[in-house]
């Protein structure tokens, strides 16, 4: 049986990336990925909502705590096992270009600064 | 080999832990009893069984009953019984439970949050932490064949017993379909639950929230990278075990008792809807959460189409600074407005629970002559406690120079508008107010207490509200609060809300008078019984409904009025309690209950 060391891939992400990832999750769950596209001038409508309702859950956490909520949905809402590095790494890999403009999106967004 | 089970009181919930573990020792052999310590003389049945194994599974509270009852036993008996606990009691305290001949000594070396400091004399000879399913079979092959239990996982002996207090964990259990069935007889021989309709069971296990007033998110510290934290069983092996269960015992109610019994709608919520309804067909409770109703409100279609009858969402607190920044529950009021909105659209009777007595910090009075210093204070608080930005405030005023009249008052806006209020009882009538507003159908509103270990606990002995002395709570959430914040006057308001706002539900209309008139009285007893009717109406009706006879209704009432007398009285119970039983402390019996310190 193995004992516990070091740290976990998804505990060095930041909240941003990870609710990056958890968007992208809830889209693939809703198979609605392919329409997430953020070349035009309008925002997607879906991306909107979602970061208005984590906005209003997140806005007065602080960065650990905010991590640590978007991981819970991760692993209850969207079944990914965050402990799981291949996992996570996997949807990194996946999904590598579309995660940071999603964080780029989220920086720009003053309420979650 | 007799393995007998040992409970402080029963429930009208089936104690799935003794029935998991009584079904997988019958499987592995052997024979289970039960003790229920309120009405059964425990030294009398061991005298007349003599189990090989007494088992025991605590929280908090219930443990100190047990370590008695335990101690009485070893002192009779010596190495004859072999006795073990587990539950969330051990799973968290373990480190200073001292063990049948062991000398325990402080200062322990660990150093986890609002851990009491004080070693309990238990005398059991083995503790079992987390999972206890999943070292029971090998620890009673071992116990059988006399062999050590030292190398046994999740098991404490105190010869394999770790100086810091670790213990090593096996893999969580991904493979619940492979768990027997739940023994129901062996409780069901023994107490009311055979004749209650309703009948309990879990879907499966884990929570991933973070809630700090529970003790999932320590729990899953500890089993971090020990396998996926959520596991269900498939539905095919839950409604089998449901059909099972229905055919051998009357069951016209079925409540599942996971912490979240769905977290979105996936296959196997569709699965569910459809051969649950078909199979069963019997209504059903369970617990969600409002934020995951939000997300995906097409989970509350398939309960309904499943044939949900009555749903738990908890609340916890109508103060958004108190939901966010002390419990962390990662919602907001739109979540609530709309998944309570959603439930009553579809029919749905909603059960919610809401956290009073909370010591919160509040708004000082701008008139007060230490304002300045109060107001700072508290920001500061803000600050470095809860890590708050307050960006927003200082960059219209000056936190570093005295405050004048308009600083004053902008700094009373910015408070009022993170949540915070100039009242203690504030708190808990905006707590009251939301379960109005939400049209919330039955609602508890217990008073918070702290629990060793979890972070809400560390949180009033860091805010200075509380010593740290667990022994002194009480069983009962409804009684005064453990806390030193509160003023005499603010706790016997919070105990009477506490009632009333069950009663609330029932007739929203008599609010002001009571927020501004009733709860400043002393008739917490008429309060009781007014919380008592409207508890029976709403839960009989609304909530869990089912049909009996005449005669089983007015005995159900009668045992359910002295247990809630009993919850909520602790003199006064627990005479009620021993006119009733018989149980005027004759040596074995003062075990019978855990209101005796």
């Amino acid at each position: 049986m193995a004992e516990l060391t070091g740290e976990f891939l998804a505990e060095r992400l930041s909240s941003r990336q990870l609710l990056a990832l958890l968007f992208i999750c809830e889209c693939r769950r809703k198979k609605t990925l392919t329409g997430v596209g953020f070349d035009g001038v309008e925002k997607p409508r879906a991306w909107a909502d979602f970061v208005e309702r984590f906005a209003a859950r997140l806005a007065k956490l602080p960065e650990a705590e905010r991590v640590y909520l978007i991981g819970s949905h991760l692993q209850s809402a969207e079944e990914v096992d965050i402990y799981s590095n291949a996992e996570i790494s996997g949807l990194l890999d996946q999904y590598h270009d579309l995660i940071e403009t999603l964080v780029r999106e989220l920086e720009q967004d003053t309420r979650l600064t | 080999m007799k393995i007998m089970f040992v409970m402080v009181k029963e429930d009208y919930i089936d104690p799935m832990n003794i029935e998991l573990l009584s079904a997988i020792a019958k499987q592995e052999g052997h024979e289970t009893f039960l003790n229920v310590l309120e009405h059964d003389n425990l030294m009398e049945e061991v005298g007349a069984i003599r189990p090989d194994v007494i088992a025991y599974s605590a929280k908090t509270g219930e443990s100190n009953v047990m370590f008695r009852a335990n101690r009485a036993i070893k002192a009779k008996y010596k190495d004859k019984i072999f006795t073990v606990m587990g539950g969330p009691h051990p799973t968290f305290n373990s480190m200073r439970m001292q063990l049948y001949g062991e000398h325990l000594k402080l200062p322990l070396t660990f150093s986890g949050p609002a851990m009491p400091r004080v070693v309990e004399d238990t005398q059991l000879d083995a503790l079992v932490v987390g999972e206890g399913d999943e070292p029971w079979p090998a620890m009673l092959s071992a116990l059988a064949a006399a062999y050590s239990l030292d190398g046994i996982s999740n098991v404490v002996t105190r010869t394999n017993r770790r100086g810091d207090g670790s213990v090593a964990l096996q893999e969580r259990n991904m493979a619940l379909d492979d768990l027997p069935y739940l023994d129901r007889d062996v409780v069901y021989r023994k107490t009311r639950l055979k004749e209650f309709g309703m009948r309990s069971l879990m879907a499966g296990r884990g929570c991933p929230f973070p809630c700090t007033y529970c003790f999932n998110a320590k729990y899953n510290a500890m089993y971090k990278g020990k396998g996926k934290m959520l596991n269900r069983y498939s539905v095919d092996r839950l409604v089998a075990e449901i059909e099972d269960m229905v055919r051998r015992h009357p069951t016209q109610f079925i409540k599942f008792y996971d912490d979240v019994f769905v977290f979105r709608t996936d296959d196997w919520l569709i699965e569910f809807a459809d051969k649950y309804a078909r199979a069963i067909g019997l209504p059903f409770h369970c617990l969600v959460r409002s934020d995951l109703v939000r997300r995906d409100p097409e989970i509350l279609t398939y309960l309904k189409k499943a044939g949900i009858k009555s749903i738990s969402m908890s609340i916890e607190s109508g103060s958004s600074f108190i939901r966010e920044q002390i419990f962390k529950r990662g919602m907001d009021a739109e979540d609530i407005r709309f998944a309570f909105e959603m439930c009553h659209k579809q029919d749905i009777n909603t059960f919610s629970n809401t956290i009073l007595a909370v010591p919160v910090p509040v708004i000082p009075d701008p008139r007060d002559p230490e304002f300045d210093r109060k107001a700072k204070d508290l920001c500061s608080h803000l600050e470095s406690y809860h890590r708050m930005n307050l960006g927003a405030l200082r960059t219209q005023v000056d936190l570093g120079a005295p405050l004048d009249a308009a600083a004053g008052r902008k700094v009373v806006e910015y408070l009022e508008s993170v949540g915070l209020r100039r009242r203690v009882i504030d708190y808990d009538i905006e707590s009251i107010d939301i379960n109005i507003r939400n049209g919330v159908v039955f609602g508890e509103f217990p008073e918070l207490h702290p629990y060793p270990g979890t972070p809400v606990s560390q949180y009033t002995i860091d805010v200075g509200a509380f010593d740290g002395d667990f022994e002194k709570l009480h069983q009962n959430y409804q009684t005064e609060s453990p806390f030193t914040c509160f003023t005499p006057q603010e706790k016997l308001e919070q105990v009477n809300l506490s009632l009333l706002g069950l009663v609330l539900l029932v007739f929203p209309s008599w609010r002001n008078l009571v927020v501004n008139h009733l709860i400043k009285r002393r008739w917490t007893k008429l309060y009781f019984i007014m919380y008592y009717l409207a508890k029976v109406y709403l839960i009989g009706t609304k909530i869990y409904p089912m049909k009996y006879s005449a005669g089983h209704i007015v005995r159900t009432i009668k045992e359910s009025f002295f247990s809630e007398l009993l919850k909520h009285s602790r003199e006064e119970g627990e005479r009620f309690y021993q006119k009733r039983k018989g149980l005027n402390a004759p040596p074995s019996e003062v075990l019978g209950g855990p209101w005796q310190s």
